[in-house]
């Protein structure tokens, strides 16, 4: 009989928390929920801050899905009327003063977009963290005021960018509150961070991104969302060389 | 004198032991006058080089100095007119340049961006022609146009970077660089030329005029480096001495618009790394080298003179009981040594000079293995050996030394040869 009672309050004591948690994959499906989007518009200051020198960009950008995206630069006015375009696998640039388009690859994706800690990389992995990675759910923690849990992700294949990602989701918004992105042999490259999370029509997401290059003391960027529309409908046109070279 | 008459004397009396001492003295003394002329020619060249493109003295600011590698373009000199001026006012300065050279992505139009990185050298135009000797290398093409504004939108590229992206005179080159805030900056050329410079590093390099890298960094009237000639490069540390002094002055900072911690700093050629070790490291390997030759042609000797002494130790004794002390033994065998080291020497420095100076004629072309050299040395692809009449002297008086060091083992063996105990040995 005593066996018995144990067994219940055992099982009153377990169930009810195995039926609250989370796995890792449904807390990553809950995630990309918020983060990924079929069609995306937004206007961005982008504040890059290296050994103590501080640029201001602004930039316009447009999204379609996760393999299309495009950007054009609007300051400063050296800058201006730089675009890009990412469509599939690859990049493409229109380079202002030459008045060419040209193809980014190899070793240039890993440069820091315009000098930031964004490397044009990052520009092109905007497919959902579950499509990249194989995740482990990690522990409850505190980051930046807010309750998360952390998880550890592996690189589904060679060719994502950063085969090891840990990152802190909001337990409320489901967002990333924190990333830390490392390469194979485990050393850290960079450090992204989320907030000022805002509601749009349900979806959560964070309208201020932030990383710091770890290679580079000193180094971060301030990627901010002034202005950010989600399911809007765009031309077809911008998603082709012709809108580079308009 | 009549212990030189008897070495005389000895000299000739086993002619094949004599010949194979002499022989031994020979080889040394040839092995060091070439191998001498191959180090004096090779990293000469170096040098030459090195102080050559990078300036016999440079002026920078430190941070920038310290970070070189890194290329940070925002610790220029954002004004390098008024340094320029001063500098050259400066005694025993003969040119100075400021240049700006900086790392780029590169595509022949119509090409992708991404793998192919280069090095663009910006410079006023005089610095290509009479520091570098471009004109003279053009292989292909021209030299710039005598228009400025035509010239600012050529580019000379060297050999091997034309081969990488298949670029010929006439065909246009797109560079992705960086302004010295960290955004792109984009930039074609028209290639006005090919230079085969002979030299690894400068074939993988473009040269362009001063004032298009200065807009491709955003740095209107500045550059990273300020190079300074003088006569002789060998005197560049004293050279750096004088521009460091033009450097004090506290009012410069201001009219260069110097951020207020930055600070100028003046190097010669042989203070900068990887010069600095390199000089330590190459003169730490030429005593090695040197020291290796002179033991083993000293081993040489001393294995004759040995045989000599056991030779003659009945001989040695009867001198000795006639009153030959110990001086005149020791003497004895080294002026010997000497008589024959001077034979051995002189043919052997005369062997190895006619050799070094056929191969300074031919040189030697490293073909392909010169390009997996690594790109921050200036290595030219074909190296000659440097002969001068003093290396030849040196060879020869060292092989005196061989024959000293080789000969006093024996020597000092015989000195302790008592008559009694030779006169026993009957020999």
């Amino acid at each position: 009989m005593r066996h018995l009672l144990l067994l219940l309050v055992g099982l009153l004591l377990v169930l009810p928390g195995r039926a609250l948690a989370l796995t890792a994959t449904e807390l990553l499906d809950a995630v990309d929920a918020n983060m990924t989007f079929d069609t995306r518009e937004s206007t961005m200051t982008m504040t890059v801050t290296k050994a103590g020198r501080v640029k201001t960009y602004e930039l316009h950008s447009y999204g379609r899905g996760a393999t299309e995206g495009a950007v054009e630069f609007n300051a400063p006015a050296r800058d201006k009327g730089t675009r890009m375009l990412k469509k599939g696998g690859e990049l493409w640039m229109w380079l202002p003063n030459v008045e060419k388009t040209q193809k980014i690859s190899g070793h240039m994706l890993r440069q820091g977009l315009m000098g930031s800690d964004f490397s044009y990389e990052d520009m092109l992995e905007t497919a959902s963290l579950k499509e990249r990675y194989v995740a482990t759910m990690g522990s409850e923690e505190v980051v930046n005021g807010r309750k998360c849990w952390r998880i550890d992700m592996t690189a589904r294949s060679a060719d994502v960018a950063y085969p090891k990602r840990v990152s802190w989701i909001d337990q409320e918004y489901k967002v990333p509150v924190r990333e830390e992105l490392y390469a194979l042999s485990g050393m850290k490259l960079k450090v992204f961070t989320f907030s000022e999370v805002q509601d749009f029509d349900g979806r959560k997401f964070p309208t201020l991104f932030t990383a710091e290059d770890q290679l580079q003391a000193g180094s971060k960027t301030e990627l901010r969302f002034t202005d950010l529309k989600f399911k809007v409908p765009l031309q077809e046109e911008i998603f082709s060389l012709r809108w580079l070279e308009r | 004198m009549l212990v030189v008459r008897l070495a005389l004397r000895n000299a000739s009396r086993n002619v094949r032991r004599t010949a194979l001492t002499a022989l031994t003295v020979l080889l040394g003394t040839m092995l060091l006058v070439v191998g001498m002329s191959w180090v004096r020619g090779i990293f000469g060249q170096f040098q030459a080089e090195a102080a050559r493109s990078t300036g016999h003295v440079r002026v920078t600011t430190q941070a920038w100095a310290e970070r070189e590698q890194l290329q940070p373009l925002y610790e220029n000199i954002p004004r390098t007119a008024p340094l320029v001026q001063r500098l050259e006012r400066v005694e025993g300065v003969s040119a100075v340049h400021p240049r700006l050279q900086l790392g780029v992505l590169a595509s022949k139009d119509g090409g992708e961006l991404g793998d192919t990185l280069a090095l663009v050298v910006g410079a006023p135009l005089a610095y290509h022609r009479d520091v570098l000797g471009l004109p003279e290398r053009v292989a292909q093409g021209a030299w710039f146009d005598e228009d400025p504004q035509v010239a600012g939108k050529q580019a000379l590229v060297g050999r091997a970077l034309a081969r990488e992206m298949a670029l010929s005179p006439g065909d246009k080159a797109i560079f992705l660089g960086r302004t010295q805030d960290g955004s792109m900056s984009d930039v074609a050329f028209t290639v006005v030329g090919i230079v085969d410079t002979g030299n690894v590093l400068y074939d993988k390099q473009v040269y362009v005029d001063l004032e298009r890298t200065r807009w491709m960094a955003d740095i209107p009237e500045g550059a990273l480096e300020v190079l300074v000639y003088g006569e002789d490069y060998q005197a560049a540390e004293e050279l750096q001495a004088q521009v460091a002094l033009a450097l004090a002055d506290p009012g410069l900072a201001a009219e260069l618009a110097l951020a207020p911690d930055a600070r100028l700093i003046a190097q010669a050629w042989s203070q900068r790394e990887p010069w600095a070790s390199a000089l330590k490291l190459v003169n730490a390997i030429v005593g090695i080298v040197i020291g290796c030759i002179v033991f083993i042609t000293a081993l040489g000797v001393l294995n004759t003179m040995l045989m000599s002494v056991l030779e003659r130790t009945g001989e040695i004794g009867v001198l000795r009981a006639m009153g030959l002390g110990t001086a005149g033994v020791l003497a004895l065998f080294v002026v010997e040594a000497l008589v024959i080291s001077t034979v051995g020497g002189a043919v052997g420095a005369s062997l190895g000079s006619g050799l070094a100076i056929a191969l300074q004629g031919v040189g030697v072309d490293l073909g392909g293995a010169a390009s997996n050299l690594p790109d921050t040395m200036p290595v030219n692809r074909v190296l000659h050996p440097l002969w001068s009449p003093d290396l030849a002297v040196s060879a020869f008086l060292l092989g005196l030394v061989m024959a000293v060091v080789g000969s006093s083992t024996p020597a000092l063996r015989a000195t302790r040869i008592q008559p009694v105990q030779a006169m026993r040995a009957r020999r």
